[in-house]
């Protein structure tokens, strides 16, 4: 066949678009159907489809003959024990020769991999030996055994590993076809891999389908583990996808988890993450961060910021088909299966924090196991919105100490870092935010390592002891940046109140306050949220006096500062006027005209269905009833209520709690009848939403016993009550609880006895919050 | 080790570069890359041939300049050189220089140029230094970066740059430079797929050509 002419390429070009887009069979039937039309050009083809696949059997132009990419080895040439044979290929790192032993000792042909870095020292070069060592004692069967590593004399470290004829883990799956579940089979072998790595303590750090291999047998091997580590700072993966600017430094970040774009510590989560990241891509045929976006830029702001859209909404339609077809199903199958239980654990291993993932790779795959013999999964979907609800009922408040406050800084200290990429000034300025959000999630992740969040029965006490020991260190950790040690004291401060220890939290909002004010940030946003906690703080150790003085001056300060309409002001108003209702009934009006005045201004300003307006509808009516006017409470609880459940639906902590006050009112207005109904009502609403340990779901029972007593059903009542006792209700309830007046019409009875005494023992094992 | 020793001569020794063609812009106020290529986007062939001077004598400095500043005889890759060079050039020139992805597509050409010149600078000393060449084997090509192969392969790409200039420019990015397929789908706002495919079509063209060309 003569030279390829200009004229005869143009020819061929289109066709030769089409031909490479289709299958090697089923080129074959193109070819057919396109010699019954043009025998000429498809002749032609065929001799080109020819060539085509010779060049990929000897990897013509594979081998960039650009200098720094190792390209000086040569067939024939001893590394080590080994001669090499012939490259077999270029990863992220370096590139890989096929090799055998030099001496013939052994049969088995090995791959080296020469790494795309230079080491310079002795030291050096020990270090690489060692780590290798190190990686070498992994052995697993479904990770590719590292023999050896090394360095020549002129600094070129080298790695000697298991040959492994394979590929990669998604192309592997597409071309058998193999459906949702041989996936999930496959996929669990990587974490079984990931687990016996973890748990000697190393982590991959670049999972993704080219470290990925099955064998032909269909055995998973995994490549590289640890490798990313052994590389110098600022090389992690030369052969980068996405380059960026600052330091020439280039990163490859569609595998990578938040922590790695930001610059965070690098563990087992992160593992966690890439695996989901993984799972995703084998499920979907989808990145989790879509596929519209193009620059670093957009990449970087989806992985930390974005929520991935769920699995089962993730296929464009236009290719669903097609990957229902690789999936040997339908489209409507294929989504009926990822949606509910895949798309739920997906999402999990894919949380932007470390500690919201699943907490090992055993857990992960636990989870897979159960959805796999379809039992119930332990991870659970994120539509309540419970756990972002601040506050609710003042009376009532016992939110254990989550890792939310300390989301809210680093997060938005993350945003600005995204902000200011473009200008030199920003950029600075953003460099050192992250700075600043490394150390306070450092050091934040450094003292909750301590608390395990699944043991829930002692987390209280061991978040006590982890905040104690976290509040000694921060005078004298972060004393070089005043801001970030504000930003701790404001987050330590909130768990303390958290956890109901009000004279700690004082003592550290006073430090916050005072610094703010010495490096003159003193009507900075956050010094002002937290002299609203400092009131708080003051208000709940009984000092109600100097609270309203705390207040009452606040709340003039950011009227000038934020305004008189701002969010926060009228939060600061609201406490004011509850500080001004545990003065007495005299000081009550006034701050139930307040409150008033409060809720007019958000029902103009965020509607009269936002939460925070609901919010204060309910602080409104616990005032009237505080103040004996019940039938304007009532008839405000009702509202809210009725808002509640249109909003938010009954699935809700707020709908929940309207619910929970709307009881108690009905209840202390003796009509004991619609009492018991709103709490049946709730209990089963918390029965299908919450476990049985909720705070809530105790609270209820408490309540419904009350209302029972009363109904002079005796034994249901202490049947309920004992199940409150038992599950979930808060120390400060069972603490009242022998001298509770809803309950005197038990003080003699011996099973009201024996149930103080339980909530005497449950009391003990979560000490007095009270007690500082 | 005969291994390390060739490691080493294998380094691309910039110092013993010099660019192909002097630029007889040394010395004068020069035009700015800048406009030398929007003259060559919009055909200029004078224009153009400053224009790879002119990025020939660049990115040999800053290769110089990056040695010198590592101080030990690290290899440099093409890819960051090319970028660092990007950045110094865009950074002197202001924020009207061309972006990224047209500077890299002249750039690319030229360190096409610079690689073959380092290949057959190291191709003559190997031949004083008792190497021995293989003679090219027909019935297998293998492109590891020998000259023979090299010099072939730079006609073929003539060809293609002539018959079908997109597919020539991938070659250089991909082959010469280093690129990802992500990298030159992100310049030149594709999908990694499609480079794969031009990727696939220009090798095909060359494989052709080269292939015809040996057996004349």
């Amino acid at each position: 066949m003569p030279n390829l002419s200009p004229d005869r390429w143009n020819e061929i070009s289109p066709l030769l678009d089409k031909a490479l887009s289709l299958r090697e069979d089923q080129q074959e039937d193109w070819l057919r159907s396109l010699s019954s039309s043009q025998p000429e050009l498809a002749a032609i083809l065929e001799i080109i489809l020819q060539d085509h696949r010779a060049i990929i059997r000897e990897g013509f132009l594979e081998f960039s003959p650009s200098p720094a990419d190792n390209s000086g080895f040569l067939k024939g040439q001893s590394v080590g024990p080994y001669t090499l044979l012939f490259p077999i290929g270029e990863g992220g790192m370096g590139r890989v020769w096929l090799a055998e032993r030099s001496d013939g000792r052994f049969e088995r042909r090995v791959a080296i991999k020469f790494l795309q870095f230079s080491v310079a020292t002795r030291a050096g070069a020990e270090r690489f030996k060692r780590e290798g060592r190190i990686l070498g004692s992994l052995a697993h069967p479904h990770i590719a055994e590292l023999l050896d590593a090394g360095v020549l004399p002129d600094g070129q470290p080298y790695m000697v590993l298991e040959y492994i004829e394979g590929n990669p883990i998604d192309q592997f799956c597409d071309s058998r076809a193999l459906d949702v579940n041989a996936r999930i089979g496959l996929f669990l072998e990587v974490l079984g891999a990931l687990a016996h790595a973890h748990a000697g303590l190393i982590v991959h750090r670049d999972i993704k389908p080219s470290n990925v291999l099955v064998s032909k047998d269909g055995q998973v091997k995994l490549l590289d583990f640890g490798i990313a580590k052994l590389l110098p700072q600022g090389e992690q993966s030369p052969n980068a996808s996405l380059p960026t600017v600052e330091g020439g430094a280039a990163l490859t970040p569609q595998f990578a988890a938040p922590e790695q774009v930001t610059g965070g510590a690098i563990t087992t989560g992160t593992d966690v993450y890439a695996a989901g990241v993984l799972l995703y891509l084998l499920l979907t045929g989808q990145h989790p961060a879509g596929t519209a976006l193009r620059s670093p830029a957009e990449l970087f702001k989806a992985i930390v910021e974005l929520d991935p859209e769920r699995p089962s909404n993730s296929i464009p339609t236009d290719v669903l088909t097609a990957a229902a077809e690789k999936r040997a199903t339908t489209p409507d199958r294929l989504r009926r299966q990822l949606r509910g239980d895949v798309d739920t654990i997906a999402l999990k291993s894919l949380k932007k924090l470390p500690g919201e993932r699943y907490g090992s790779a055993t857990a992960f795959a636990e989870d897979l196991h159960r959805y796999l013999n379809r039992q119930p999964i332990s991870a659970r979907p994120d539509t309540l919105g419970y756990r972002t609800v601040k506050f609710v009922s003042r009376n009532r408040i016992a939110v254990t100490l989550t890792a939310f406050a300390i989301l809210a800084v680093t997060g938005g200290l993350i945003g600005t870092l995204i902000q200011g990429r473009t200008a030199r000034r920003e950029r600075d300025a953003a460099i050192r935010e992250r700075d600043r959000a490394n150390r306070i999630a450092e050091f934040m992740t450094g003292i909750f390592k301590v608390s395990d969040p699944n043991e829930t029965a002692g987390q209280s006490v061991t978040a006590r002891e982890v905040l104690d020991k976290a509040a000694n260190d921060i005078n004298s950790n972060l004393t070089s940046d005043p801001q970030a040690r504000v930003q701790l004291l404001d987050v330590m401060g909130r768990a303390y109140l958290n956890l109901g220890l009000f004279s700690r939290a004082e003592s550290l909002f006073q430090q916050g306050i005072r610094a703010s004010e010495s490096s003159g940030r003193g009507q900075s946003r956050v010094t002002l949220s937290m002299t609203h906690d400092l009131g708080w703080a003051v208000l709940q150790q009984g000092r109600i006096a100097e609270a309203e003085g705390i207040e009452r001056k606040l709340v003039d300060t950011q009227s000038r500062v934020l305004g008189p309409e701002d969010g926060d002001t009228l939060a600061t108003m609201e406490e004011l006027a509850f500080t001004l209702c545990d003065e007495g009934e005299g000081a009550c009006a006034e701050g139930i005209e307040l409150t008033r005045k409060v809720l007019d201004q958000q029902k103009r300003t965020v509607g009269p269905d936002a939460k925070y307006t609901l919010v204060t509808m309910n602080d409104l009516a616990i005032m009237l009833a505080n103040d004996h006017r019940l039938d304007e409470a009532l008839e405000l609880q009702q509202d809210s209520v009725n808002r509640h459940l249109r909003v938010f639906g009954p699935a809700n902590i707020g709908t929940v709690n309207a619910m929970l006050n709307l009881g108690e009112f009905q209840r202390d207005a003796g009509d004991e009848d619609d009492a018991a109904k709103t709490f049946r009502n709730l209990l089963g609403i918390e029965g299908r939403f919450f476990g049985p340990d909720q705070l809530e779901t105790a609270v209820t029972k408490y309540d419904l016993a009350s209302v029972l007593l009363r109904k002079g059903q005796r034994s249901d009542a202490i049947s309920l009550l004992r199940q409150s006792v038992e599950h979930g209700l808060a120390p400060r309830i069972l603490q009242g609880l022998p001298k509770d007046p809803l309950f005197a019409a038990l003080h003699n009875d011996p099973r009201f006895a024996a149930l103080v005494g339980t909530a005497h023992q449950r009391f003990r094992l979560q000490p007095s919050p009270n007690k500082n | 080790m005969a291994g390390a020793s060739a490691c080493l001569t294998n380094q691309l020794n910039y110092e013993t570069l010099s660019p192909p063609v002097r630029s007889d812009m040394d010395n004068r106020i020069d035009p700015t890359l800048a406009s030398l290529i929007i003259a060559a986007d919009g055909g200029d062939r004078p224009a153009a041939a400053a224009l790879f001077a002119a990025l020939y004598s660049e990115l040999h400095k800053l290769a110089k300049r990056e040695l010198a500043r590592q101080g030990i005889p690290v290899s440099l890759s093409a890819t960051t050189l090319l970028h660092q060079a990007y950045l110094d050039v865009a950074g002197r020139e202001g924020p009207s220089f061309p972006d990224r992805a047209r500077f890299m597509g002249y750039a690319a050409r030229v360190m096409r140029s610079l690689i073959i010149d380092h290949v057959r600078n190291r191709y003559a000393q190997k031949r004083g230094g008792g190497f021995e060449i293989t003679s090219f084997p027909t019935d297998e090509l293998q492109m590891s970066g020998e000259l023979p192969e090299l010099e072939h392969l730079s006609a073929a790409l003539d060809e293609l740059s002539v018959v079908d200039p997109p597919l020539a420019e991938i070659v250089d990015l991909k082959f010469f430079c280093g690129f990802s397929f992500a990298e030159i789908g992100a310049m030149k706002a594709v999908s990694e797929r499609t480079v794969q495919r031009q990727w696939e079509k220009a090798r095909i063209f060359l494989y052709r050509n080269i292939r015809t060309e040996m057996e004349e």
